[in-house]
This record gives structure tokens, C-alpha cells and sequence, in this order.
């Protein structure tokens, strides 16, 4: 079969020439073409984990530590009665998500195979960045990397991938900088598809809307999950950009139907419909356009409407 | 041109995480329980048309993520939101304890004569029992509001409670509705209402149908 082979042929070059030489190849056109069209599942976790980098150097051993901590408080948890301390509120709740995360697939919940993996990645990390702790949506952050890596480099990646500028700013829930974020996807919007932009407006359909969800599980939680992995795929290539990217993609896509979306999308569509969409708006790059709103703290004043105040 | 619908009112689910927002609102639209739901993230909504006193009501409901840390985010959706549903989940004492937080963030962020009523889901599960029935009238009596237990499981009082905060709804907007009703068969007449109705709050509400 001619795709087996292909994926074949693929895994060989990432394990043969990209990955022993990562460092010289990794920009090169080659690989960011191959890159494109999937990551091959066998190396996928070894990709994301080196385009997501370590810059918080965390170790295994670090994450052995962490999770010690989270045990020591789901045991006085449950020894402590009913009085639960805000902050530890957090603990319970990923109880609760843990089976609510990814439910069709019967394998994070109580008693399936990656219920303890998905417990421990999250409740490790609510003793690691205190500031953060356990935000919804994090669940499916972390099933997806599971699914890809071991537990501590799953961890590793997690913890790093939150630390990114987009994912703290919407975990964080900081509102302001939220604001910016949708601002400057709705610039591109507008270039690209002003039609659906000016209905949106009309409609008083605001970014946010559908935004919000498409950020936080970054896709995983509404693309089917093989699809959503090869978002992610290109989003550890090129980073938040890529996410405001599909979104206008997955909006041109749909733009005459803009209801719901189907439960087969075709990757190959859906990626022709992303590579259709242009990034540059009036010669400024994504970066430029986030950095200049957010130096132009007037700016903000005029976010979505319905995130205002 | 017929319309599907005469007027539009916008519900809101607020309440902890996990006390069954999401499944109230899938039994209501959908006539479906899932015992395993996914969470939800910031803020979702559904649609339903139903009938209440001759008046063809479209309710669009949001659904919102019940952890405080995304407050921020769902405050943002109360002032658009005409009628609100509390929800505990019975076998949660914590959850009812809550209630009075959630009542005081409606009071901040809603808009002034917002609708409210008090559910207590989850009345199926009898024997894991922590708030008592009298518990959850007491307090709704105490903020002057309707209170149903429910069970999304079991399909108890789902539709009842749906159509009473309609009916509620359309009450508080009696004044208005008069209009509609005389003029009910009038298309046209109906428009140049919602087009009224649309005006006081100026371009951020430009949805015609709702009073926002």
C-alpha cells in the first residue's frame, strides 16, 4: 500500500537524518515540508519534545519531586475532611476532569489504562509553578501528550508548552492580554476573509466565542484527535501563530456553512484551506502585529466587545 | 416570510464544576444523558425553540466552565443573559454552600431584573444525599426565588424548570410582549418592535430579537 510506504519512508529520514542531526536540520525547507504533512506517530513525541524545548530545564527528577508533593496532598485531602482550602480546590477538581477528559475513549477514566499517568502529570504540576496550578482545560493538554510520551517527558513538555506567552496568558486568564490575542486574529481576518468578518460583526459574533475553546485544548477537545495532532504538529513547528492560523483555516473552510462543525473533516482539505491563509497583514508578520497592540494599551479599549470592561 | 420564532431570550448555567450544567442543558436540547460529560471550557450555548402562552420563544442557552479561575471570562456573559439557572448538585453540600457566592456575582455582573431560579441537580442519586430538599427551598425562599430539583439522569423536572424561568422571563417583559401579542399577526408591525426593542442598548446589541 502506497501509504504505508510512505509513512514508512518518512519515519526512516526522521530517525535516520532529521532527529541525529536536529540542530542543523530542523529549519531546513526539507524538513518543515515533511513536517507539514504529519509527523509520523512512532517519532511524534520525540519531535514535539524537541521543538517545544526545555528552557525550564526541568528533570526527571524534578518531576519525581513534584509528584511526591501532589501525593502528600490527595492524602491529607482525604484524611482531612470536608474544609478544603482554595488552593487545593484544584486537586479535587482534576479529579473530577480526569474522566471527564477525552470520555469516548475510555482510557483516562477511573480504572483505564491512562487514568494514573493524566493524575499525575496534573497534580504534579499544581506543585510546580505555584501560580498557575490546575486551570480546566489543561486535561487535554496533557491526555494528548500521554498519548505521545512517557509520563516525566509528557511533564516536561506540558510544563514547558504552558509556559509559552499565549497558553500563560489564557491559562492565567489574563483578560487584557486575552483581548490582544483576539484583536490581532481579528486583523487577519478581516484581510483574509472580510466577507464572513463583516457578517461575524454583524451578528455581533465575537472571537472569543469560539476562540476561547479552540486555544485552551488547543483543538484537541474539537478536531478529531488525529487531526488535532497534526495542528499540533506544525503549532511546535511555528508556534502560537500557527493556532489563529488554523482557526481562520477551519473559518474559510466552513465559511458558507458556519455551523457546526462535521465529524470527518478531511486533514487534506482543512490544510489546504491553512496554507491558503496569508500571515502577513499590510508587511507586518504575527509577532509584529501582537507586539505592536500590545505596546498600544489604547488598543485594547477597542477588543471584542463582549470581553470588554 | 414566516418567522421560526417570536422573540429570543438569553439563559445562563452558573454553578461549581461538575454539578451537571452541561448535562442539564443536553437533556433539555437534546433529550440525551451522558453519564461521562466533557467539561466544558469558558463558555458554550444551545439552542431551543418552545412554545409558552402562544409565544413561540427561542432561548439561547450558555453553558459556562464552573472553576472560579475562569470567572473572568464568564462574568463577561451575565449582562447579556435575561434569565439565570443556580446550580447545586444535591449530593454536593459544598456545591449549595457556594450558591450564595454565585447569587452575589449574579447581583454585580447581571443586569438589573435579571431572572433568577435555584436547581438542585442530581435528585436521582438519593443515597449519596448531602443537601435536603427543605435546604434548597429554604434558600431560595430566603433570595425570593422558584427552586427545582431536578435530574438530568432521570429526566426529572428538566422541562418544567426550562419553561418556568421562560415564563418568568416573559413576565418581567410583559410590558413588551402586550405589543406583540395585539400585533401578533402582524409581521412587520412584530420587526419595527424588535428593531425598538434593539435601539436602548446602541451597536454593541444589534441582535434585533433580544432584549438584551
Amino acid at each position: 500500500c502506497k501509504v504505508e510506504e510512505s509513512i514508512g519512508n518518512a519515519v526512516l529520514t526522521w530517525n535516520n537524518e532529521i532527529l541525529p542531526n536536529w540542530e542543523t536540520m530542523w529549519c531546513s525547507r526539507k524538513v518543515r515540508d515533511l513536517w507539514w504533512q504529519g509527523i509520523p506517530p512512532s517519532v511524534r513525541g520525540k519531535v514535539w519534545s524537541l521543538a517545544i524545548g526545555n528552557e525550564l530545564n526541568i528533570t526527571h527528577q524534578l518531576f519525581d519531586i513534584c509528584l511526591a508533593r501532589a501525593k502528600e496532598k490527595w492524602r491529607s485531602l482525604s484524611t482531612g475532611g470536608s474544609e478544603v482550602e482554595s488552593e487545593d480546590a484544584g486537586l479535587e477538581l482534576i479529579k473530577l476532569d480526569i474522566s471527564r477528559t477525552f470520555p469516548n475513549l475510555c482510557i483516562f477514566q477511573q480504572g483505564g489504562p491512562y487514568h494514573d499517568m493524566l493524575h499525575s502529570i496534573l497534580g504534579a504540576y499544581t506543585c510546580y509553578p505555584p501560580d498557575v496550578g490546575y486551570v480546566q482545560g489543561m486535561s487535554f493538554i496533557a491526555a494528548v501528550l500521554i498519548l505521545n510520551l512517557d509520563t516525566a517527558d509528557a511533564f516536561i513538555a506540558f510544563s514547558n508548552l504552558l509556559n509559552k506567552p499565549c497558553q500563560m496568558a489564557f491559562f492565567q486568564v489574563d483578560h487584557g492580554l486575552m483581548l490582544t490575542y483576539f484583536a490581532a486574529f481579528e486583523v487577519f481576518f478581516e484581510e483574509n476573509l472580510p466577507k464572513l468578518f463583516a457578517h461575524f460583526k454583524k451578528n455581533n459574533l465575537t472571537p472569543d466565542i469560539y476562540l476561547i475553546d479552540w486555544i485552551f485544548t488547543l483543538y484537541s477537545k474539537s478536531l478529531p484527535l488525529d487531526l488535532a495532532c497534526r495542528i499540533w504538529d506544525v503549532f511546535c513547528r511555528d508556534g502560537e501563530e500557527f493556532l489563529f492560523h488554523t482557526a481562520l483555516g477551519i473559518l474559510k473552510l466552513f465559511e458558507d456553512i458556519l455551523t457546526k462543525l462535521p465529524e470527518d473533516l478531511p486533514a487534506e482539505e482543512l490544510f489546504a484551506s491553512i496554507a491558503t491563509i496569508q500571515m502577513q497583514s499590510r508587511n507586518k508578520k504575527w509577532a509584529q502585529v501582537l507586539t505592536a497592540l500590545q505596546k498600544d494599551s489604547c488598543e485594547m479599549e477597542k477588543g471584542s466587545p463582549s470581553l470588554r470592561h | 416570510m414566516a418567522k421560526q420564532y417570536d422573540v429570543l431570550f438569553r439563559l445562563l448555567l452558573i454553578g461549581d464544576s461538575g454539578v451537571g450544567k452541561t448535562c442539564l442543558l443536553c437533556r433539555f436540547t437534546d433529550n440525551e444523558f451522558h453519564s461521562s460529560h466533557i467539561s466544558t471550557i469558558g463558555v458554550d450555548f444551545k439552542m431551543k425553540t418552545i412554545e409558552v402562552d402562544g409565544i413561540k420563544v427561542r432561548i439561547q442557552i450558555w453553558d459556562t466552565a464552573g472553576q472560579e479561575r475562569y470567572q473572568t471570562i464568564t462574568k463577561q456573559y451575565y449582562r447579556r443573559a435575561q434569565g439565570i439557572f443556580l446550580v447545586y448538585d444535591i449530593s454536593s453540600e459544598r456545591s449549595y454552600q457556594h450558591i450564595m457566592k454565585w447569587v452575589s456575582d449574579v447581583d454585580e455582573y447581571a443586569p438589573e431584573g435579571v431572572q433568577k431560579i435555584l436547581i438542585g441537580n442530581k435528585a436521582d442519586e438519593e443515597q449519596k444525599r448531602q443537601v435536603g430538599r427543605e435546604q434548597g427551598q429554604q434558600l431560595a425562599k430566603e433570595y425570593g426565588m422558584d427552586f427545582y430539583e431536578t435530574s438530568a439522569c432521570t429526566n426529572l423536572n428538566i422541562k418544567e424548570s426550562f419553561t418556568r424561568l421562560t415564563e418568568l422571563v416573559l413576565q418581567a417583559h410583559r410590558k413588551e410582549l402586550e405589543g406583540l401579542r395585539t400585533r401578533a399577526s402582524n409581521e412587520l408591525a412584530l420587526a419595527e418592535l424588535e428593531e425598538e426593542e434593539g435601539k436602548p442598548d446602541g451597536p454593541a446589541n444589534s441582535s434585533k430579537t433580544c432584549w438584551c
